[in-house]
């Protein structure tokens, strides 16, 4: 019997934006960042006995040199658990994790320490990613010097000064408090210090949420830059799918603790395939119409990890739910080219809605036209 | 024949109306500059702008909460005809949760822990419809039903502790909808939760509108939600509105610089160099300006009208009529509207 191609393989990388989308089936180059059946159990105590949750629950994903991964989805699906695995901030219960061949879970105490600076982390709070008491000068040169970088203090205080340069801040900021500057300001020194050394992998888990719309734009120009300029390879976390669809090459989406979906960008947003991709695309693509819309949203609130639904996780909550669905627990699967789904009847369910926009005549669908007018939404 | 004339007056008189307000520190530093705004009746107006703008300010002047050390220096905020400014304690406690209500961002955080969702929802029945325990008990459970919880009978004994961000949210919105108000200002009430919840919380939001013919004041920073909900939006920035006007139209063609610029940042679609459009400089330092229009240092319009510069930096603006219910602040309206649709 042929086994579907599960996500666990390697074969679950796909090319680069511009690459011919099978190219990685067939060469298996090996992957940058490579997590493989990742899970993390929190042992919650109470009194009829101890609880797991299942933050993180099996979660595999590959990256390539220079990709810039998405992974998306509503608060308490475990994106930010799955980032704090890959920095080494918690240990993870099961898996493997890779980068650039070697095995990243094995190594403790002084070697991590030393190869911290491999994998640097963006947070979403920039005032909370500072001291208050520091001038920026003196925290960003910090990380160099505890790794023994960048020779003497002057020479340090060169590559600060040069590095807040490159993020677009000029010299008077070494000398200044983080209370004299604005949030889009600190952002850019806490990804200039993420930067002065030098990883192989940045982490940033929300990193324009706390911004303003300007600010917010400013960020993500300098994100973008990185990533054309330097090849920077990221993983950005976000729930703002608009991010997304701006900075990352392909976008996974989390639900309690899996993946459901994985697609590059551009399939992900032109032909989504999960139902809750859909809704999540529906929900953050506001316009005119999407309030009065009665399908395209989603009732209820994610179920608590604590609890989650048997079969299909999403199964309480989706609109296309079938009996089978709360029984059976559908795998990663390869859909399209590029794209892997789980859900069972995701094939059905693209039948359904290509019939539903003939009989309407809406050749676009709803979702098409949301997901596409976006750019004119407002 | 008294009650029909009373019906035209109201409906002549606009739901709240607000002139030249001024709110400053104690210290005179001003955050809110001379703000007119006018909500109508069964109007949606959101009050949209930067953090720092003046906008969640602006909420708590309007229903009298300011803390200690900010002061309504100056102007008018009529309600229904009546100037909440000139009320006492007591008139205000009568008002506030009765005509107007209150919808905050982080709704856990509003919820008392110690009492339980139906004390708290039965509270503005009690004081101002002068129910007792059990019948407004009573009520609390088909507010909870009409806010769309699942088993009101068992929410109403939670506490809020036991809620989720979109559940403790719509217990507040059952709440504020519970005395019947007039008036909802809603100061970002779906900035902490998931987008999913966002439209749901947003949908509820304009049923509770048709359903009891509500006006909203709706505050965010977030313009998407802006296009998809509101009838009118006004633009804020440093203690200033500098836009404001009917949704459609300014959100397809703004008058002011300030509103097409925060347009085209929150599309995020790249402008014509592959960068994003991205406003420079910061707004915190745009409320010590004393000279000429606030915006103007981080304004491109005037970086690229040089012309412009003498009357921009000399002399502020006038809020000036563009169309129809429609005002902009800026001495460049029709430069700005000769760029077009901004997407």
């Amino acid at each position: 019997m042929r086994r579907p191609i599960a996500a666990t393989s390697a074969t679950i990388d796909c090319p680069r934006r511009d690459a011919p989308r099978y190219a990685d089936l067939a060469c298996r180059k090996p992957a940058f960042l490579s997590v493989e059946g990742v899970v993390k159990h929190y042992r919650l105590p109470s009194l009829t006995g101890a609880k797991v949750v299942k933050s993180v629950d099996g979660v595999s994903l590959h990256v390539q040199v220079g990709e810039v991964m998405g992974l998306v989805g509503e608060s308490g699906c475990g994106k930010s658990t799955f980032a704090r695995i890959v920095t080494r901030l918690t240990n993870a219960t099961e898996g493997k994790v890779l980068i650039d061949g070697e095995d990243w879970l094995a190594p403790t105490g002084e070697a991590l320490r030393r190869r911290r600076r491999d994998v640097q982390l963006i947070f979403q709070d920039p005032y909370a990613a500072l001291d208050p008491r520091m001038t920026i000068g003196t925290s960003m040169s910090a990380p160099m010097a505890h790794h023994g970088l960048g020779g003497g203090t002057a020479e340090r205080r060169a590559r600060v000064l040069e590095m807040l340069g490159d993020v677009g801040l000029d010299a008077s900021f070494y000398h200044r408090l983080p209370k004299q500057c604005s949030g889009g300001q600190l952002q850019r020194v806490v990804i200039g210090r993420a930067l002065l050394l030098e990883p192989k992998l940045l982490i940033c888990d929300e990193p324009t949420s706390a911004l303003d719309a300007s600010m917010r734009t400013q960020i993500l120009n300098l994100l973008m830059d990185l990533k054309l300029r330097r090849g920077l390879t990221m993983v950005v976390i976000s729930h703002d799918l608009r991010v997304m669809r701006y900075l990352c090459d392909r976008i996974a989406v989390m639900y309690l603790g899996k993946l459901i979906e994985l697609a590059d960008r551009d399939t992900l947003f032109n032909s989504p395939t999960h139902p809750y991709t859909k809704a999540l695309l529906a929900a953050s693509l506001l316009d005119q119409n999407s309030l009065s819309a009665a399908d395209s949203l989603l009732e209820g609130d994610p179920p608590s990890p604590l609890n989650p639904p048997s079969g299909c996780s999403f199964h309480t909550r989706c609109p296309h739910a079938r009996p089978d669905c709360a029984a059976f627990e559908p795998e990663l699967k390869l859909a399209r080219p590029g794209q892997f789904v789980r859900c069972r009847y995701w094939e059905a369910l693209a039948e359904e809605s290509a019939g539903v926009r003939e009989t309407t005549g809406d050749p676009s669908g709803t979702l098409a036209r949301s997901a596409q007018s976006a750019a004119t939404a407002f | 024949m008294a009650d029909h004339d009373m019906t035209r007056e109201n409906v002549s008189v606009p739901l709240l109306e607000v002139r030249d307000l001024r709110v400053s520190l104690e210290s005179g530093k001003t955050l809110i500059d001379g703000l007119d705004l006018t909500i109508g009746r069964r109007e949606v107006v959101a009050l949209v702008g930067e953090s720092g703008s003046g906008k969640s300010v602006t909420a708590l002047a309007l229903s009298r909460l300011l803390p200690d050390a900010l002061r309504i220096t100056s102007g008018s905020i009529c309600f229904e005809g009546q100037d909440i400014v000139a009320k006492s304690d007591s008139e205000l406690n009568r008002m506030r949760g009765a005509d107007i209500s209150m919808l905050f961002q982080q709704p856990q955080v509003m919820l008392d822990p110690t009492s339980r969702v139906q004390a708290q929802v039965a509270e503005p029945l009690r004081k101002h419809r002068g129910l007792g325990r059990r019948q407004a008990f009573a009520r609390v459970v088909d507010l909870l039903r009409s806010v769309g919880i699942p088993d009101p009978a068992v929410r109403a004994r939670a506490f809020s502790y036991q809620l989720s961000g979109g559940m403790a949210q719509r217990v507040m919105i059952a709440a504020a909808m519970a005395a019947g108000p007039k008036l909802l200002i809603a100061d970002e009430p779906t900035t902490a939760l998931d987008v999913t919840v966002q439209a749901q919380i947003l949908r509820l939001l304009k049923e509770e509108r048709e359903r009891h013919d509500l006006s909203i004041l709706l505050i965010t920073h977030d313009l998407s939600i802006v296009s998809a909900f509101a009838d009118r939006v006004a633009v804020m920035y440093a203690g200033r509105i500098l836009e404001e006007g009917p949704t459609r139209e300014i959100m397809r063609r703004p008058a002011h610089p300030y509103t097409r610029a925060l347009i085209r940042c929150s599309l995020l679609v790249p402008e014509s160099d592959g960068k994003l459009m991205s406003i420079p400089g910061s707004g915190s330092q745009a409320l010590a300006i004393k000279e000429g229009c606030r915006f103007a240092p981080r304004c491109t319009l005037m970086r690229e009208h040089p012309g412009l510069r003498i009357a921009c930096c000399s002399r502020e603006p006038g809020l000036e009529p563009v169309g129809q219910r429609w005002k902009s602040r800026c001495h460049a309206t029709a430069e700005v509207l000769h760029e077009g649709d901004v997407a």
